[in-house]
């Protein structure tokens, strides 16, 4: 990049903080070019302009030729006594030469009939001629005119294609213009737009006023979007096309932006979309996790278990050899219970019987049958010495007291006996209880056994846990913003549009004033004395106070708005020939204005403006196609005229 | 011995009333008495044998009194049978002129002793279970026994004593064992038998 734009550069580092080189990369990137050159206006004329072929289909069908070679600056008609006679496809021949491109309203029969056809032209002072043959298919050349010197061909071409870029290439360099990108969204959210550049096909648009009044300059529709960028360039504004190419890369930038920002949303939103749905599984884990009995515990359960088996089984063995003991000691007891009774009831019965054998007094001895003696008898009773034996007889009060003693015997061992069997069926009491201890436990034992049986089941679900764990971690985790570039590029070209805009604007206002105030005088020249005042404005709305009342030029008639179009580019030519600056070459082709929507006074009083104009700035070339009228025969004169009377053609 | 013996008329004795013929029945008898169980086993065969519910209830009733066990005075086995030497108690009846002791005697060797008992004691027999009450289940039980025996010597009752698989398998010298948990198992069988029959 060239010194001289340091100083633009700077200030945009200035704006940034960004260091030079950054910036400097930047608008490599994005093609983005200084353009402080104010430009000096080029003139062109048409000079000359032939083309021929065979017409068929029609009336007068046949060969035929069209030659208008005396051109020069000032007001030219076209004119016919009725429509379809030839004046526009003369305008149309005239566009496709000098763009290379036939426009959609070149008819398809009239551009089948033209086999050849030339144009001639001056650009300042140097004569340039178009030569075509368009039958099957274009070819020809673009050749410079050298007066006293051989003719120097420019280019050559071989096809459409060819043609066009042949004379873009041309007239953009000549007049010393650069595209214009403007930015064209795509209409969809998710997809980023794209960068369209506007060349010479729309620049020439100035040239021509068609029947469509739509907008104020050039002939490219509203929604291209690039009608102000059209009018700066006219103007001469400086930096036009490097604010256009800066905006047009800082709405590429600031899309790509958004959509990176509307595509990690989107991201964001399905992360954590997922991120919920892992939620949900994991928490779903969980609680099944939580439900199945931790290992351990059924261990411990386990191991507690056994050991209180192991202690009830003790108290069992405990219990059945107190049993043993206890049974014992009662078949103990109990014979000893049994042998006092026993005991008891043989003394009784002793008692009895003693009581009884001792009322008898023994008659003999029972050893040898001798009689017992009277006086033995006798002894006995003085001396309680047996009559028999000699031996103390004794009383009864002996037997009492046995009697007395073993019904005790009898009552303590009934007692021992009672308590050992109340002992013997607490044992049994006991043991019973041990025992059913013992089947609960057990039972209790064999379903928790059961129960480590979902440990494979409980392996599984720690498992699946984990790896949702995971899951869920790489889920949310948000990825840091790509350093893409045009990130930080993005303030870069904002301070370059800013930048840049602020450089072109100061100039601009200035031009868009002194246009509005031409714009008015010729307008009213035009017949619009009602119109007090006009505001161009740099986005291209034309304002205007109509009769003290604020309008604009959309809501104007449509014979206004074509006043309105024509003082607008004479405005601006007069402008930059005042000033020396501006783009608009001089040649205006003006068509159809008696077409229904414009009054006949309406193009009486264009017409005459134009010829005061024309008279006023010397170098342009206008040219007006229309219905014959008095208006335009008494202001053009009749060298300047090709006319078509009594329902003849043109050509 | 009163319930044992057959009546007996001689004119050189006429205090004498009846005669218990053979030491060894009194033996047999003695044992009867002494081991209730036993005698409630034969009770329990002669109903079988015949049928009369008297055995049975007999049977039950030394049962329910638990005579087996309070009545019980265990003998000696001695040879052929349960042995006691009976002198002190026969002594005892023939110091007060009860019974007189006879017998058949062969040069020095008594063949069978025999006993006689007094118009005493007879009397004795009757009043006694007036004057002492607890003495009246002696009385009945010898009736029983004398039942049981019939007219049958000592050598008979004896061999049949013999014949109790439990008595057979005492060990000679030792002291016959009581079977009263087995008469009491044949006893409950017959006890629902009769049972089923009164009903």
């Amino acid at each position: 990049m060239a010194k001289p734009h340091g100083e633009w550069l700077n200030a945009i580092a200035v704006r940034t903080g960004a260091d030079a080189s950054r910036i400097e990369s930047c608008l490599a990137s994005h093609h983005i070019v200084p353009s402080p050159v104010l430009a000096s206006p080029r003139r062109l004329m048409l000079a000359e302009i032939t083309f021929s072929g065979v017409k068929d289909g029609v009336v007068d069908g046949g060969p035929f030729e069209f030659r208008w070679d005396d051109l020069g600056h000032g007001l030219w008609a076209m004119l016919s006594d009725r429509n379809l006679r030839g004046k526009s496809s003369i305008m149309e021949v005239v566009r496709w030469l000098l763009r290379g491109r036939p426009s959609t309203n070149l008819q398809d029969d009239v551009r089948r009939w033209i086999h050849l056809a030339r144009l001639r032209f001056l650009l300042d002072d140097t004569n340039h001629e178009v030569r075509v043959k368009t039958q099957n298919g274009v070819t020809g050349s673009l050749v410079r005119l050298n007066a006293g010197a051989d003719d120097l061909t420019l280019a050559e071409f071989a096809s459409d294609g060819e043609f066009e870029a042949v004379m873009a290439d041309f007239f953009m360099r000549a007049l010393g213009m650069d595209t214009i990108t403007s930015w064209r969204d795509s209409g969809d959210r998710d997809e980023s737009g794209q960068a369209i550049s506007h060349g010479w096909v729309a620049f020439s648009g100035a040239m021509f006023i068609g029947t469509n009044y739509e907008v104020l300059l050039g002939d490219m529709p509203v929604a291209a979007g690039l009608n102000a960028r059209l009018t700066q360039m006219y103007l001469g504004v400086p930096w036009v096309s490097t604010l256009a190419t800066a905006k047009s890369a800082q709405q590429a930038v600031q899309n790509a932006a958004d959509l990176r920002s509307r595509r990690r949303t989107q991201g964001q939103a399905v992360r954590r979309a997922r991120a919920d749905q892992i939620s949900a599984d994991l928490e779903s884990k969980r609680q099944q996790l939580s439900q199945l009995p931790d290992d351990q515990m059924l261990r411990d359960t386990l191991a507690g278990l056994s050991k209180a088996y192991a202690d009830t089984k003790r108290q069992e063995q405990a219990m059945q050899q107190r049993i043993e003991r206890e049974t014992s000691a009662l078949d103990q007891a109990d014979a000893a219970y049994k042998e006092d009774r026993r005991d008891l009831q043989t003394h009784l019965d002793s008692m009895a019987a003693g009581a009884v054998f001792r009322m008898l007094d023994p008659t003999c001895c029972p050893r040898c049958d001798h009689f017992i003696p009277d006086s033995r008898k006798k002894q006995e009773k003085a001396t309680h010495a047996c009559a028999v034996c000699g031996e103390s007889i004794a009383s009864s009060d002996d037997a009492e007291i046995l009697r007395s003693d073993l019904e005790t015997r009898v009552k303590a061992s009934k007692a021992a006996c009672d308590k050992l069997a109340a002992d013997l069926e607490f044992a049994k009491s006991r043991l019973a209880e041990a025992q059913e201890s013992l089947f609960a436990i057990q039972a209790q034992i064999d379903e928790n056994t059961a129960r480590l049986g979902t440990f494979a089941r409980r392996q599984e679900l720690l498992t699946a846990v984990s790896v949702l764990e995971g899951r869920l971690q790489e889920a949310i985790f948000e990825p840091a913003p790509e350093g893409e570039d045009g990130e930080d590029e993005l303030p870069i070209l904002n301070a370059i549009v800013g930048e840049t805009e602020d450089r072109a604007k100061a100039l601009r206002e200035d031009l868009l004033k002194d246009v509005s105030v031409r714009l008015v005088q010729y307008a009213q020249r035009f017949g619009m004395h009602n119109l007090s005042q006009a505001s161009l404005k740099g986005n291209a709305n034309l304002s205007l106070v109509k009769g003290g009342v604020a309008t604009s030029y959309s809501k104007v008639t449509e014979g206004e708005k074509l006043r309105l179009k024509v003082a607008t580019v004479l405005a601006m030519i007069e402008v930059a020939e005042k000033r020396g600056v501006g783009r608009h070459p001089g040649l205006l082709m003006i068509d159809s204005p008696a077409a229904q929507e414009v009054s006949p006074d309406d193009l009486d009083q264009l017409v005459a403006g134009l010829q005061s104009v024309s008279e006023s700035i010397s170098h342009i070339q206008v040219f007006v196609a229309g219905r014959t009228s008095a208006a335009i025969t008494e202001h053009v004169p009749a060298k300047n005229r090709r006319e078509a009377l009594g329902g003849g053609f043109l050509w | 011995m009163r319930a044992g013996s057959v009546p007996y008329a001689d004119a050189a004795m006429p205090d004498i009333m009846a005669i218990f013929k053979g030491e060894a029945r009194l033996l047999a008898f003695d044992f009867w008495i002494r081991n209730p169980d036993y005698l409630a086993a034969e009770l329990l065969d002669l109903f079988q044998q015949t049928g009369d519910d008297a055995y049975l209830s007999a049977a039950k009733s030394i049962f329910e009194n638990q005579e087996p066990d309070l009545r019980r005075v265990p003998m000696i086995r001695y040879f052929f049978g349960a042995y006691d030497r009976l002198d002190d108690a026969l002594s005892l009846l023939r110091s007060r002129d009860l019974i007189r002791i006879t017998g058949l005697k062969s040069k020095s060797k008594v063949q069978q002793t025999d006993f006689l008992l007094t118009a005493k004691g007879a009397d004795l027999c009757v009043s006694c279970v007036t004057t002492a009450p607890v003495l009246k289940w002696y009385a009945d039980r010898a009736e029983l026994v004398a039942k049981v025996a019939g007219d049958r010597g000592g050598a008979a009752l004896k061999q049949q004593q013999y014949e109790r698989a439990a008595y057979a398998e005492t060990k000679l010298g030792g002291v016959i064992p009581p079977i009263g948990d087995e008469v009491l198992r044949r006893l409950e069988q017959f006890g629902d038998s009769l049972g089923t029959r009164n009903g």
